[in-house]
Formats: structure tokens, C-alpha cells, sequence
């Protein structure tokens, strides 16, 4: 079972080599310093948010509402602070959305016992509407000059690597070190792999379930702030983009196991550097956005089906409960 | 072997450890578990045996938490866990082990008795966050103890390899030791020798044998093969159709009219081993 993972990895990534040389050959305009600098910003908030789906998905969860936690809590930290709220108290208000927000997600999935795709499916809209009805005046809220302070999160960059992509190296470690090097990081694993299990041995799994709920919606408001810095402004109608369609797309071909309990950090990593260099080339070639939308939604089912014959559901886990 | 690194039980051989009083279950219409009574003592071995359907695995479901019963109470060494969490109960000293193997495939042999050792870890939520420190000594503890169940369960070379990769029986014996790494004070066992071959089978009664004499740790065994029951029980409690119908010595369960009616069959019953 560890080999095949291997391969799976191995197999995306090189089809995103491939995928990058014949881009970088035949499509002018491709392989040019500002365009893989625009590559990589892109590839960045993508990034982060494919570390947060991937917490939620090896437990065998989904998180459709990472959208709406991209875009509402910053972009309600930007409309205080434009409306004459200080900085610091508007962050705070930001954050304490997010943790309720992850919070409500976490206890109808782990406690309620609602499926995760219909719970984060409602919260998102919720968490939307709510922005746009009680926050926003504008769909897209400027970066008010009184948080420039705080603009370094998404601007500028270190050593000619721009800031975007620095912030998902430094999520991507932390993520990394939290999944592999604690035994919280373990427990999660362990719930994806057999929940009967981790409940029998004695792990706590339905907090642990919600703590993965709230970890994701900070991850997603923290690459929102991310996002928002860089372009200097938070378009909040993003909640209506296919771009959790992508996430998902990252999560499941990098080769994370929508059945659980499989992958990591560097699947998510392989999955960003694929999908970034696709949906680049196909901006570049010039494809419609439905045109778009249609090679995605292609990839996505053939990988699923791939996912699905690599990581089948168990017997021995579908079967349990038994009399 | 080590006998320290067991559990300290208040009780004395032969006291009643864990209790099952008059614990119903439905589910729709079918009555699973009807009014059954259960008294286990601490040391033996007691086995639960009956045709399939009997509501077995739903009384074991119900003392390790994972069904709340309808009806009545399970008490476990004073502490009342009719409604208690599975957690809960395996931190009270209560181990089990599934029919269907719940083994965490994707893991190696050495993780899966890691985890199951998981409750002896005193460090807490947030300090397991960092693997230094207290954790890491704590961790090192434990691998102590989990080392010696590798040895006592001859998985020395297997420590490595990924659960899902091994024979069947091999993982049931995996889990074995996944179920000893907490360890339990009571060791509820389901079908443990299911689809095992003879010299398996063998080899897991003597497992199981084994912990119970020299650890001291307490065993509710389910299974279906009547000459290990026999050979290895202290006492024998029979249901059938949810209900119990006898219980005592292998001996005198064997001799029982009831139990040899509900086995081997009269005109209106299916049972049959």
C-alpha cells in the first residue's frame, strides 16, 4: 500500500514535468519571468488552501466552506478598518469568526453527525451570505492605507521569492511538522485510516474531528489575508468561483485518499505545482472560462475514479457495525 | 515477561469486575440484546457463545460503549459506563477487538501498538503539539512497553510492514496487540479465531491463555469454535434470539437441555454451530 502511494506521487508529479516542458517549449510566453512569478503567486493561495482540505479530507472529511473563510473574515477585517475600526480590534473580530465559524462545522459534523459535504456545503453559503448582506458594501473592498502595516504577508518577497509563495512554504512546514511530528498529527491519520479503531483505543475522535474543522477555516482566512495583501483589495464574490473545485482538484490528485487516511504535505505540494501549471497554460493558450471549466471537470473525475481505484474503501472499515 | 506494566486492578481474584444488569437493545423491530445479565469476574476467562444473531457482538458493543443500551446498566470496577463514551471506557482499562478487523491498515504494526497505547500518554493536548520534551521521554516509555508485546506476540519482524499487507491472521494477532498495548484490565475479544486455520487457532488460544495467566487480565471471549470455548473458559454464558439461556462451567453448560436444543436443533429451531 505505501509503494502504490509512492508511484501515485511519483506518476502526478511527472506528468506535471511533462506538462511544464511542453508548456515551457511550444507556448511563448510561458517559461518568462512574470509569468512564472504570476505562476507561483497563484499557485501560492491554491497551496494554502489545499493544506487545510488535506487536514480535513485524510480524516475522511470535506470542506466545501474554505471559500467563504478565504474571503468574509478578511475581507471584514478590511471594511473595519476602512469604516474607522482600529487594526488590531478588527483582526480580533476576524479571527473570533473564523474560530465560531470552524467551531459550527466542526460540531455539526463530529457531534450532530451530519455529513461533512452538506454541513460545509450550508455553513459556506451561510458564512457568504452573511458578508454580503451584513459586512460588505462593495463587492470588492479595497486594502485601506491605515493596514499597510500589514501589508508584508503578501507583498514584496524574500530573496526575489515572492511573499505569497514564502507564506505557503511556512504554512506548508507548519502543516507538515503538525501532521507528521505530534501525536495530534497521528490521531488524525489514525481517525481517517479506521475510525472504529481510534475509537476502541481510546482516542478522543469527535474533538479531534472539530479541531481539524477550525484548523481549516483559519488556514483558509489565512490565505485570504495572504490574497488580499497581494492584489491589495478582497473581491468577496470569489465565494462564486469554481476555485473550491480547484482545491479539491489539488488535494485529490496530489494523491490525498478521499477514503482517508493517506498522504500529506508533498502530495498537496505535487497537486499545487500541477494544477498551477494547467490552469496557467490554458489562461496563456486562451481558453473561455467555460472551456476551462470543462477541462477541469474532466480532470477532476478522471482523477477521482483514479483515486478510487488506487485507495478503494476497505471491507474490513465499510462493513463494521455489524449485530 | 514483565508482569509490572499491567494495570493495577482494586479487585482480588474472583470479585465481580464488570457487571451487565438487564441491558436491552432493539433496533426497529428486532430485539438484538433482551434483559440479559452478565456478571464477569476478575481473572477468569467467560465466553459468550450462540447461534448467529444472538446478540453477542451487541452485548459487547454495548459494555465497550459503542451502542448506548435501551434498558439497563454496565458497571465496570464501581464506575457506572452504561452511557459512557468508547474513550472513555478504554481508559477506565477496557480493550476490545472487532469481528471485521478495525486495524489502522495504512500504518505499520509498530504505529498501530503505538496508538493503541495512546492513553498512557500523560502528556496533554497541547503539549503533544511539540514531540520534544516530556512527550519524547513519555514516547520512548511506551515503545518500551510496546516492544515487549511485539516480543510476547512474536511480530519481531513484522514491526515495520503496513497492517493491510499482512495474512488475515496475522492481523487479527495484530490486533491482539494493539488491544494489550492499553493495558486493558478487561480484554473483550470478538470471534478472535474467526476464519483462522487450526494451528492458528492454536496459536491464538495460547495467546490468550497466556495474557490471562500471566498478566492477570480478565477475558470476554466471543467464538464460534465450541472445543477452544470448552478448552480454555472458566464459565460459559449462552444466548440465543437475544436472550440468555444458560451459563456456568463448560461442563454443565454442555450438558444443559436448553443450550443443546438451541445447537443442535429441534423441529422449529435453525440454530447450529
Amino acid at each position: 500500500m505505501r509503494k502504490q502511494r509512492v508511484t501515485q506521487q511519483a506518476i502526478v508529479f511527472a506528468i506535471f514535468v511533462v506538462l511544464f516542458a511542453i508548456f515551457a517549449l511550444f507556448l511563448p510566453g510561458f517559461f518568462s519571468a512574470p509569468n512564472m512569478l504570476a505562476l507561483l503567486q497563484n499557485v501560492a493561495f491554491l497551496g494554502i488552501l489545499g493544506l487545510g482540505m488535506a487536514l480535513v479530507v485524510i480524516s475522511r472529511g470535506i470542506d466545501i466552506s474554505m471559500i467563504a473563510a478565504l474571503a468574509v473574515p478578511p475581507g471584514l477585517v478590511l471594511q473595519m478598518v476602512q469604516n474607522g475600526y482600529g487594526p488590531t480590534i478588527s483582526v480580533v473580530a476576524a479571527f473570533a469568526l473564523v474560530i465560531v465559524f470552524g467551531l459550527v462545522n466542526g460540531w455539526l459534523v463530529a457531534y450532530a453527525e451530519v455529513p461533512s459535504l452538506f454541513t460545509t456545503l450550508a455553513s459556506g453559503l451561510f458564512l457568504a451570505g452573511l458578508g454580503q448582506v451584513a459586512f460588505f458594501q462593495l463587492d470588492v473592498v479595497q486594502w485601506p492605507a491605515a493596514l499597510d502595516g500589514l501589508g508584508w504577508f503578501g507583498r514584496g518577497g524574500i530573496l526575489g521569492v515572492p511573499m505569497p509563495v514564502v507564506m505557503f512554504g511556512i504554512a506548508a512546514a507548519i502543516v507538515a511538522l503538525f501532521l507528521r511530528q505530534t501525536r495530534i498529527g497521528a490521531y488524525i491519520y489514525a481517525l481517517g485510516d479506521n475510525p472504529f479503531g481510534a475509537r476502541t483505543t481510546g482516542i478522543p475522535t469527535r474533538p479531534i474531528i472539530l479541531l481539524q474543522y477550525v484548523l481549516a477555516a483559519l488556514i483558509a482566512a489565512f490565505a485570504g489575508f495572504v490574497m488580499a495583501a497581494s492584489i491589495n483589495s478582497m473581491p468577496t464574490r470569489v465565494f462564486n468561483s469554481t476555485m473550491i473545485y480547484d482545491v479539491i482538484l489539488v488535494v485529490v490528485l496530489g494523491g490525498i485518499g478521499l477514503s482517508g487516511g493517506r498522504g500529506g504535505v508533498p502530495n498537496v505540494i505535487i497537486g499545487t505545482l500541477l494544477i498551477g501549471t494547467m490552469l496557467n497554460g490554458m489562461t496563456i493558450l486562451d481558453f473561455s472560462y467555460s472551456a476551462q471549466n470543462l477541462v477541469k471537470g474532466v480532470v477532476l473525475l478522471v482523477a477521482i475514479l483514479a483515486d478510487s481505484f488506487l485507495n478503494p474503501r476497505n471491507e474490513e472499515t465499510a462493513q463494521q457495525g455489524d449485530i | 515477561m514483565s508482569v509490572a506494566a499491567v494495570s493495577k486492578s482494586p479487585l482480588a481474584d474472583g470479585e465481580i469486575q464488570l457487571s451487565v444488569k438487564g441491558v436491552s437493545k432493539r433496533f426497529g423491530g428486532v430485539r438484538a440484546v433482551d434483559s440479559i445479565d452478565l456478571d464477569v469476574r476478575k481473572g477468569e476467562i467467560l465466553s459468550v457463545i450462540g447461534p448467529n444473531g444472538a446478540g453477542k457482538t451487541s452485548l459487547l458493543n454495548m459494555i465497550s460503549g459503542f451502542y448506548q443500551p435501551d434498558t439497563g446498566s454496565v458497571t465496570f470496577e464501581g464506575h457506572n459506563i452504561t452511557n459512557a463514551r468508547p474513550s472513555q471506557i478504554a481508559t477506565y482499562g477496557v480493550a476490545r477487538t472487532f469481528q471485521n478487523i478495525a486495524l489502522f491498515r495504512g500504518m505499520t504494526v509498530l504505529d498501530n501498538l503505538m496508538l493503541g497505547r495512546h492513553v498512557h500518554m500523560k502528556a496533554g493536548v497541547l503539549s503533544s503539539f511539540i514531540y520534544w520534551g516530556l512527550a519524547q521521554k513519555e514516547e520512548i516509555r511506551n515503545r518500551a512497553r510496546v516492544e515487549e508485546i511485539i516480543d510476547f506476540l512474536k511480530l519481531q519482524d513484522l514491526r515495520k510492514q503496513p497492517t493491510g499487507s499482512l495474512a488475515y491472521g496475522l492481523q487479527k494477532r495484530v490486533e491482539l496487540g494493539r488491544a494489550l498495548a492499553l493495558d486493558p484490565k478487561v480484554l473483550l475479544l470478538d470471534e478472535p479465531m474467526g476464519g483462522m486455520n487450526q494451528d492458528e487457532k492454536e496459536d491464538m488460544a495460547r495467546y490468550i491463555l497466556d495474557v490471562n495467566e500471566e498478566w492477570g487480565v480478565t477475558v470476554v471471549l466471543i467464538e464460534h469454535d465450541m472445543g477452544v470455548v470448552m478448552d480454555i473458559s472458566d464459565e460459559v454464558v449462552v444466548l440465543e434470539q437475544g436472550r440468555r439461556i444458560a451459563g456456568g462451567t463448560p461442563d454443565a453448560v454442555q450438558r444443559n437441555p436448553e443450550v443443546i436444543r438451541a445447537y443442535l436443533g429441534t423441529s422449529k429451531s435453525k440454530g447450529a454451530v
